[in-house]
C-alpha cells in the first residue's frame, strides 16, 4: 500500500472516528503538555541561571588551602600566577583564563546625594579587577535587552533629524554624539582599561610592567600589540640612564619600550597632544625642530585642569559635568598658537582628577583645585546590590527603592585609594581619589563592592602594596574551549589540588538539581503517556471489534496484514501528532499565563527573565516524538490483533 | 483449468474434528458459469473462500489461475484476491462511510498499480456505468435499495477486471426482480467479458441459469451436472 493511499485510508478513518480519536488524544495531550511545559520551565531557568548566573562554559577556580592550627595553607600545585595560567592553558579543554585580583589596600567609597541625601555616604571599599573581554559581550546584550528597540531608532523616531548632532557638546546629558545622532551612551564599551594618570619620578611606583616616562607610568612594550587599541610602542627620547629604568639610555633613545598615544587622530578625551621636545632635528622622527619642539608628532598626555566649584558639587552625576569646546580655553578664548589652555575644564567624558594629600586624620584636595583629565574608572556592579539597596539601605535611610538595575546605570561615585576608616593611610603613599563610573551589571562582580577592569587594580596594588601585590591572583575564571570538555577539566583541576569557587560550586549544585528536576518531569510525563498509551489500547480495540467486517472486507479486496496493520498505526501516529501539537499548544498558553502573572504580582528583581520558559523547537520535536511513541506503543497490540484476524471467519460471520 | 481443487479437507474446530469439507474435488473452466449448490452449513461458503484465497487453513491441493494458493505468502495472496479475483456477497459489504464511487475504486487502495486519481476514477466510473449505478455515485449506501447496493458491489468487483467472480447468495437479501437482474448482469459478465463466475446459492432456480451445477452436501461435492 503506497504511503498517500494509506494516509487517505486514514483520514478517512479519523473522519468518522472523531469522537474516539479525541477522547484518545486527551490523555496524550496532558502528557505532553504537562512535560514540555514543566521543560520549558526547567529550560528558562537554566538559560536564566545557567547561563547568566552559572554559564556552563565558565567555571571559576581558587587555589585549595587546608587550615593546619589555625593558619590557611594553600597546596595547589599551580601557582596563582601569570606562569600558572600559562601551565593551565596548555590542556586542550581550556579556551582561556581570565585572571581575578581583588585589592589588597584599603580604599573607600564615597556615593552622592542622588541616592543617599544631600551629604552622600562614605564606607570601606572593596573591589576586584577582571578582563573587559569576559565581561563586554554580557554587559552589552544586558544593555541591549534592557534597552529594547534600538535607540537609535527610537531617537529617529522621536526626534528625526533634530536629534543630529557634531560632538557630545550638542547633545543632552547621557547622550553622545555617535553616527552623526545624539545617542544613549553605550556604557558597556566603556568597560575597559583608559589608564589613569600616575605621576613617576621612577620606575618603583609603576606597577610591573610599566616604566616612568614624562613623569608619568606608563606600559612597557615590545610591540603594538601589548599597548590598547589606540596606543603604539615606541621608544622615548632621553639623554640619561635615570630617564629610562631598565635597559637605560642608548644613543638618545631609551632602551626599553613604552605605550604612548600619537596624535595623529586626536587624543582622547581629557588629553592633549604634547609635542616632543627636541634640541636638533634629528631628535624627531617627522619633520624638523622647532623652538625645541618637533614640528609634527607628539603624544597624547593628560590634560591639565582645576576642579570648578560648580563641577564638584555635581560630582556623582558625571553626565553633569560640562566642559568647554575643544580648541577653546576655559574662558572661551581660543588656545594660543602653539600653546595649551591651562587650568581648562575637562572635556565631556572626562573629569578633573584632583591632587590630594593625607593629614592625620583627614583626606585634602589640592587647594587650588588642579589635576589632570581623566576618564572615570568603569566599574560593573553585581545585581546583588540592587537587593541589597532595596531591602537594607533604602528602607534603613528612608530612600526610595531603586525599581530596575538601569537606575544605576551611569551612576557616578568616587573611589579614594589609601584611604579607610580602620587604618593609616600606606605609608608613603599619597591617598588618590578617583571617579567610578557604574557601566554595566553582571554576576560576576564582586557582591560586596564593584568589578573595574584588571589594569585599573592591578596598577592600584601595585602603587599601594609593592609589585609583589599584584602578581597573585585571588582566583581563575576558566572558559572552556567547549561545554563538553567540562569533565575533563574539572579532572585536571582535581589532580593539580584546584577547587572551585563557591560560586562555580554552586553552579554544579544547581546543575543537578535542574537534571533532577527534568527527570523528575520526565518521569511524571511517562506515567501520564503511559495511562494514556492503555487507554489507546482499549479505545483501539474497541474500534477494531466495531470495524470486524470492515477490516475482513479490505482483506478481500486485496489488502494485506501490513496494511491492516499500518492503517491502525497510521491513527494512532495522527493521535500522537494531534496530541503533542495540543500538549504543546496547551503548554505554551499556560507559560504565557505564568509569564504574565509573574510578572503582575512578584515583580523586578535581579536577573528577572522576560519569559521563564523556553520551547527550545528540539524538545518540541522531541515531545511530539514522545507522543507518537507511546500512541504507537498503545496501538501495536491492537493493530497486531487486527492484522491477524481471519477475513474468512469475519465476512462470514460479521 | 482456472480452478482446480483436489482433496480439500478443512475442518473449523480441528479438536472437535468435525469437517466442513472432506475430499472436495472441483475443477472450472475458465469462462465457466459454475453454480454450487447445497443447503446452509454444507460447506459451499468455505469452498469459495478457499478459491478466493481467504482461507487457508485447509488441506489438500488448490491452484487457482495457475497458482498454488498454500504456496503464495501473505503479499502475493493479497495481491492475487485484488487482481485475480472479486467477491460478492449477500449482505454487499459496502463500506458505509465511503460514497458508492469511493466504494467502487475502493480496491484500488491496495492494488500494486492503479493509476493516478484521475484513472482511478474514471475505471470506477466505467464499472458503475456497467451494472447501470452510474448515476448514484455520490451517494452513500445508506441510501440506496437493496439492489442498487449489489449493483455497486457488483461495480467494486469488477474494478479490478478480475479473471474470477465469485458470488456467494448475492441475491439472498433482494427481491426477485433485483434478483433477477443481478443475475442477468453475472450472465453478461460471464458471457461478454468471458469472466469466470461461480454462484453460490442454495435455489435450485437460480442455479439452473449456470452453465453447471456442483451439489455440495454435508461437505462433500455429491454431484456434478448440466442444468436441466
Amino acid at each position: 500500500m503506497k504511503g498517500t493511499r494509506l494516509v487517505a485510508v486514514v483520514l478517512q478513518n479519523v473522519r468518522r472516528n472523531r469522537k474516539n480519536f479525541i477522547f484518545s488524544a486527551i490523555g496524550i495531550t496532558v502528557g505532553v503538555c504537562v512535560f514540555s511545559f514543566f521543560t520549558a520551565l526547567t529550560m528558562g531557568v537554566r538559560v536564566v541561571v545557567v547561563n547568566r548566573i552559572y554559564p556552563v562554559d565558565l567555571i571559576e577556580v581558587e587555589p585549595a588551602s587546608v587550615n593546619i592550627a589555625g593558619t590557611k595553607s594553600s597546596i595547589e600545585k599551580v601557582p596563582f600566577r601569570e606562569e600558572g595560567v600559562e601551565m593551565l592553558m596548555e590542556d586542550p579543554g581550556v579556551g582561556r583564563i581570565f585572571p581575578k585580583l581583588r585589592s589588597r589596600f584599603q580604599a573607600t567609597y564615597r556615593m552622592g546625594g542622588q541616592l543617599f541625601g544631600q551629604d552622600g555616604i562614605t564606607f570601606e571599599a572593596y573591589f576586584d579587577g577582571l578582563d573587559g573581554i569576559l565581561l563586554r559581550q554580557e554587559l552589552q546584550e544586558g544593555e541591549e535587552r534592557r534597552a529594547g528597540k534600538s535607540v537609535k531608532d527610537k531617537l529617529e523616531a522621536r526626534y528625526g533629524r533634530d536629534h543630529r548632532c557634531y560632538d557630545a557638546e550638542g547633545c543632552s546629558p547621557g547622550e553622545e554624539c555617535r553616527e552623526g545622532l545624539c545617542q544613549k551612551v553605550e556604557y558597556w564599551s566603556l568597560f575597559r582599561d583608559w589608564r589613569e594618570y600616575i605621576p613617576c619620578q621612577d620606575d618603583t611606583i609603576c606597577a610591573d610592567g610599566y616604566v616612568c616616562r614624562f613623569e608619568q607610568c606608563r606600559a612597557s612594550c615590545a610591540s603594538d600589540g601589548e599597548c590598547l587599541e589606540e596606543e603604539t610602542c615606541l621608544q622615548s627620547s632621553c639623554t640619561r640612564d635615570g630617564d629610562c629604568g631598565p635597559g637605560g639610555c642608548v644613543d638618545g633613545l631609551c632602551k626599553t619600550k613604552a605605550c604612548f598615544f600619537p596624535c595623529e587622530g586626536g587624543c582622547p578625551a581629557g588629553q592633549e597632544c604634547v609635542p616632543e621636545t627636541c634640541s636638533a632635528d634629528r631628535d624627531c622622527p617627522d619633520g624638523p625642530c622647532h623652538e625645541g619642539q618637533c614640528a609634527l608628532g607628539g603624544t597624547c598626555s593628560f590634560m591639565r585642569c582645576v576642579q570648578h566649584k560648580k563641577e564638584r558639587q555635581v560630582l556623582g552625576n558625571p553626565d553633569l559635568i560640562r566642559g568647554e569646546r575643544p580648541g577653546l580655553c576655559d574662558d572661551g578664548t581660543p588656545v594660543p598658537d602653539g600653546g595649551t589652555c591651562l587650568l581648562a575644564r575637562c572635556p565631556v567624558g572626562s573629569y578633573c582628577s584632583v591632587h590630594t594629600y593625607f593629614k592625620p586624620g583627614r583626606l585634602w584636595r589640592d587647594k587650588r583645585g588642579e589635576g589632570r583629565c581623566e576618564q572615570p574608572i568603569p566599574v560593573v556592579l553585581n545585581p546583588i546590590v540592587m537587593e541589597i539597596f532595596n531591602m537594607v539601605l533604602g528602607s534603613t535611610l528612608d530612600r526610595a527603592q531603586l525599581g530596575t538595575v538601569d537606575t544605576l546605570l551611569g551612576y557616578g561615585a568616587y573611589v579614594t585609594f589609601g584611604h579607610s576608616f580602620y587604618k593609616d593611610p600606606v605609608k608613603d603613599r599619597t591617598p588618590v581619589q578617583k571617579h567610578m563610573l557604574v557601566v554595566g551589571f553582571s554576576n560576576k562582580a564582586l557582591e560586596a563592592g564593584v568589578t573595574m577592569p584588571m589594569a585599573y587594580v592591578h596598577r592600584a596594588n601595585s602603587r599601594y602594596k609593592g609589585k609583589a601585590a599584584s602578581q597573585e591572583y585571588d582566583s581563575m575564571i576558566i572558559q572552556l574551549a567547549a561545554a563538553e570538555h567540562l569533565p575533563a577539566v574539572m579532572e585536571m583541576l582535581e589532580r593539580l589540588n584546584i577547587q572551585l569557587s563557591r560560586r562555580s560550586s554552586e553552579a554544579e549544585k544547581f546543575r543537578t538539581i535542574l537534571l533532577v528536576a527534568i527527570a523528575i518531569f520526565f518521569i511524571m510525563a511517562s506515567i501520564i503517556l503511559g495511562i494514556a498509551a492503555v487507554n489507546i489500547t482499549h479505545t483501539f480495540l474497541m474500534v477494531i471489534y466495531e470495524r470486524n467486517k470492515e477490516i475482513g472486507i479490505q482483506r478481500a479486496l486485496g489488502a494485506t496484514k501490513m496494511d491492516i496493520r499500518l492503517i491502525f498505526l497510521g491513527e494512532s501516529v495522527l493521535i500522537g501528532l494531534a496530541g503533542g501539537a495540543m500538549g504543546n499548544g496547551l503548554a505554551y498558553g499556560l507559560s504565557q499565563i505564568a509569564d504574565y502573572l509573574a510578572n503582575r504580582y512578584i515583580g523586578d528583581f535581579p536577573f528577572q527573565p522576560e519569559t521563564f520558559f523556553l520551547f527550545d523547537p528540539l524538545w518540541v520535536v522531541a515531545s511530539t516524538g514522545f507522543a507518537i511513541f507511546f500512541s504507537l506503543v498503545g496501538a501495536f497490540f491492537p493493530a497486531n490483533r487486527a492484522a491477524r484476524m481471519d477475513p474468512a471467519r469475519t465476512l462470514t460471520v460479521g | 483449468m482456472i480452478v482446480e481443487l483436489r482433496h480439500i479437507h478443512k475442518s473449523y474446530e480441528a479438536a472437535s474434528g468435525v469437517p466442513v469439507l472432506t475430499d472436495g474435488n472441483v475443477s472450472i473452466e475458465e469462462g465457466e458459469f459454475v453454480a454450487i449448490l447445497g443447503k446452509s452449513g454444507s460447506g459451499k461458503t468455505t469452498l469459495l473462500n478457499i478459491i478466493g484465497g481467504l482461507d487457508r487453513d485447509f488441506r489438500g491441493e488448490a491452484v487457482v489461475a495457475g497458482r498454488n494458493l498454500q504456496e503464495m505468502g501473505d503479499r502475493a495472496l493479497s495481491r492475487f484476491r485484488n487482481e485475480t479475483i472479486a467477491f460478492i456477497f449477500q449482505t454487499f459489504n459496502l463500506l458505509p462511510h465511503l460514497t458508492c464511487a469511493e466504494n467502487v475504486a475502493f480496491p484500488a487502495y491496495f492494488a500494486a498499480t492503479a493509476g493516478n486519481r484521475g484513472a482511478i476514477a474514471k475505471r470506477a466510473q466505467e464499472a458503475m456505468e456497467r451494472v447501470g449505478i452510474a448515476h448514484k455515485a455520490a451517494s452513500i449506501p445508506g441510501r440506496l435499495s437493496g439492489g442498487e447496493r449489489q449493483r455497486v458491489a457488483i461495480a467494486r468487483a469488477i474494478f479490478q477486471r478480475p479473471r474470477i467472480l465469485l458470488a456467494d447468495e448475492p441475491t439472498g437479501n433482494l427481491d426477485s426482480v433485483s434478483g433477477r437482474h443481478v443475475l442477468e448482469l453475472f450472465l453478461e459478465l460471464n458471457k461478454q467479458d468471458g469472466m469466470t463466475c461461480m454462484l453460490v446459492t442454495h435455489d435450485e432456480q437460480l442455479a439452473q441459469m449456470a452453465n453447471r451445477i456442483v451439489r455440495i452436501a454435508d461437505g462433500r461435492v455429491v454431484r456434478e451436472e448440466e442444468p436441466a
